[in-house]
């Protein structure tokens, strides 16, 4: 019996051998209770390793033509992965297509852009790599500048077993953005971690309205992640520049739609929208307050609110409580270089 | 006696499992010793030269009735002076048919062909008659929609590949990607100074093209294609909004490259 043991024992350590040491999971997704669990592609398994090489890629200007440019030039840790900018620029100050999205627990998506039209953080991590108003360049271009970089090929060889290239480039800029976890706000003290004094009483007057029929802003930015990856049109425009999800879907019925934008750390991530047009939350609330320009696609919770001033002002206090000090400056989180 | 019986058993499972993960083998169902669990070409392909030929591409890539050159201003279907830097077309799904309609298509036969780079192994076929020879001008759909930086350094789709055009949308692989000069003035009395760029890409943007060519395939053999660059400009003026086409931002232009595409490719 004990030899049958042995045996099994034995069997099972050169199964799990097949996992190379650095595909078994590790502990570096601090999810919290309150958070759901997050989907993890199986050829891209957290580890160390891959993360500490997706974050050295991450703020490594070298993936640009000109090599001005990185992943942290547009997503800046301090403001919660975004760049204070109505519209990105990428190279040369070339003016890119929509505001800079925040990274926010971008993990949880599988719609990458405001029109979901990438599917994978694997893809999406590529894409501004090849992008001409961002980064103009190519895997190949960025190999060639790399090469003989002892520690890069170390940590190649260490994450996925292989010499650079763009696998592990991919892989591994997307396993360091799945550790982007933003969930240490006053709001999660607050709400999920029993501490009622987190909240000011303006916070909480402008939580209940948040999560009232009133603003039904909840039903569409849905706690605990704030977005429920639905495309809207929220009534921006009668003409849309920016046709949104109907670039992908080539369908009328997705003009100006754009994909919900999570609400954590909203308050660092000025200006709003999907082309930066609103400079403040005052002006967000307002827009929302006044119901849209009633587009012929315009969701049907957008519709006038007759919001006080005080009321406006208690949404964007409570607004405010979605800030994560602890997402902005996580060391691990920052540029290693 | 356990303690060997033990060692045994230890390398036994570990031979498994090694083998287990790996799971190489020859992935060409052409080769006599193909594998169809393999996921991994190991390189132990044995192929029956009594049976089947490689095939190779030469690439022919020409501006009107004159080989292609870069840099060089050639005139173009309305007169207008053009300079090419940039020439290249992704090629795929190679194939014979022999005389019932049957396909023999020539496994994973992705090609980025460049002007100025004339040969290119496409892999092996059956030995047999075919009636007609096929390809495609772009990607297959669901290559095109495929994430570039799984494919092997070798293949053509690869993003390893310096020459890689790949879009950030779902629009996938620029099948087709131009750029260069152009004289932009209204009576074409100037020089070809100005920038074009036409990059055509998206599923609807691909071409199956079939041409008629009885051959019998008992031995290795290139098929030669005359690519013929400047005529994918037939009938567009390429000035104005006409100077460049990222395909999404003016599709009637890339539709017209696309629809050009038949006329400008010829198996010799």
């Amino acid at each position: 019996m004990k030899l049958k043991l042995k045996y099994f024992f034995v069997s099972i350590f050169f199964l799990s051998a097949c996992q190379k040491d650095a595909e078994i999971p590790v502990d570096h997704l601090q999810i919290p209770s309150w958070f759901p669990e997050m989907d993890i592609p199986a050829e891209n398994q957290l580890a160390k390793a891959r993360i500490e090489l997706g974050r050295k890629l991450f703020y490594d200007s070298r993936l640009s033509r000109d090599m001005t440019v990185s992943c942290g030039s547009c997503h800046q840790q301090e403001n919660a992965f975004t760049d204070g900018l109505p519209i990105a620029l990428g190279i040369e100050d070339r003016l890119g297509l929509r505001n800079t999205p925040t990274l926010a627990n971008i993990g949880y998506t599988d719609r990458m852009f405001m029109d979901g039209g990438v599917t994978t953080l694997e893809l999406q991590s590529q894409s501004p790599i090849f992008t001409h108003v961002e980064m103009d360049f190519t895997i190949a271009g960025f190999l060639q500048r790399i090469a003989g970089d002892v520690e890069y090929e170390r940590m190649f060889r260490e994450a996925y077993d292989q010499e650079p290239g763009a696998f592990g480039i991919s892989r591994s800029i997307a396993a360091f953005e799945r550790t982007f976890i933003s969930a240490h706000s006053r709001f999660d003290a607050y709400e999920y971690q029993g501490d009622v004094s987190a909240l000011s009483e303006a916070e909480k007057r402008g939580r209940n309205l948040f999560f009232s029929s009133a603003t039904s802003c909840s039903e569409c930015h849905l706690p605990p992640l704030f977005t429920n990856f639905e495309y809207e049109n929220i009534g921006l425009y009668e003409n849309y520049v920016d046709s949104g999800r109907a670039r992908i879907s080539e369908l009328s019925v997705d003009n100006g739609k754009f994909k919900v934008p999570t609400l954590r750390n909203v308050a660092l991530t000025a200006p709003y929208m999907h082309d930066g047009s609103f400079e403040t939350l005052a002006e967000v609330v307002e827009h929302f307050n006044s119901g849209g320009i009633n587009h012929e696609n315009q969701n049907e919770l957008i519709h006038p609110l007759g919001l006080t001033e005080q009321e406006k002002s208690d949404l964007v206090a409570f607004l405010g409580s979605l800030t994560d000090q602890a997402f902005i400056t996580d060391s691990e989180l920052s540029d290693p270089n | 006696m356990k303690t060997k019986l033990f060692i045994s058993m230890a390398i036994m499972a570990g031979t498994f499992a090694f083998s287990g993960c790996q799971k190489e083998g020859c992935t060409n169902s052409n080769a006599i010793n193909y594998d169809e669990d393999a996921k991994k070409d190991d390189g132990s392909c044995i192929l029956d030269t009594d049976t089947t030929s490689q095939i190779s591409l030469h690439f022919h890539a020409k501006l009107g009735t004159a080989d292609f050159a870069y840099g060089t201003e050639v005139t173009n279907w309305e007169g207008r002076k053009m300079k090419f830097d940039i020439a290249q077309v992704y090629l795929s799904g190679f194939a014979f048919y022999d005389d019932n309609g049957a396909k023999n298509m020539i496994e994973d036969s992705y090609v980025l062909a460049k002007a100025g780079t004339m040969m290119y192994d496409l892999g092996t076929i059956t030995n047999d008659h075919y009636h007609s020879f096929g390809f495609s001008v772009g990607v297959d759909s669901v290559a095109n929609h495929s994430d570039p930086a799984s494919w092997p350094s070798s293949n053509a789709l690869s993003s390893n590949n310096p020459d890689h055009a790949f879009w950030s949308w779902n629009s996938g692989y620029i099948f087709i990607k131009m750029e260069g000069l152009v004289d932009t003035t209204a009576d074409m009395s100037g020089t070809a100074n100005a920038a074009f760029v036409y990059h055509v890409g998206m599923d609807m943007m691909r071409n199956d093209l079939m041409f008629m060519n009885h051959m019998e395939v008992d031995e290795d053999m290139m098929m030669t294609v005359e690519f013929d660059f400047l005529e994918l400009f037939n009938g567009i003026v390429v000035r104005g909004n006409n100077q460049d086409t990222h395909t999404m931002n003016n599709m009637p232009a890339a539709m017209a490259v696309r629809d050009n595409v038949p006329n400008a490719v010829t198996l010799e």
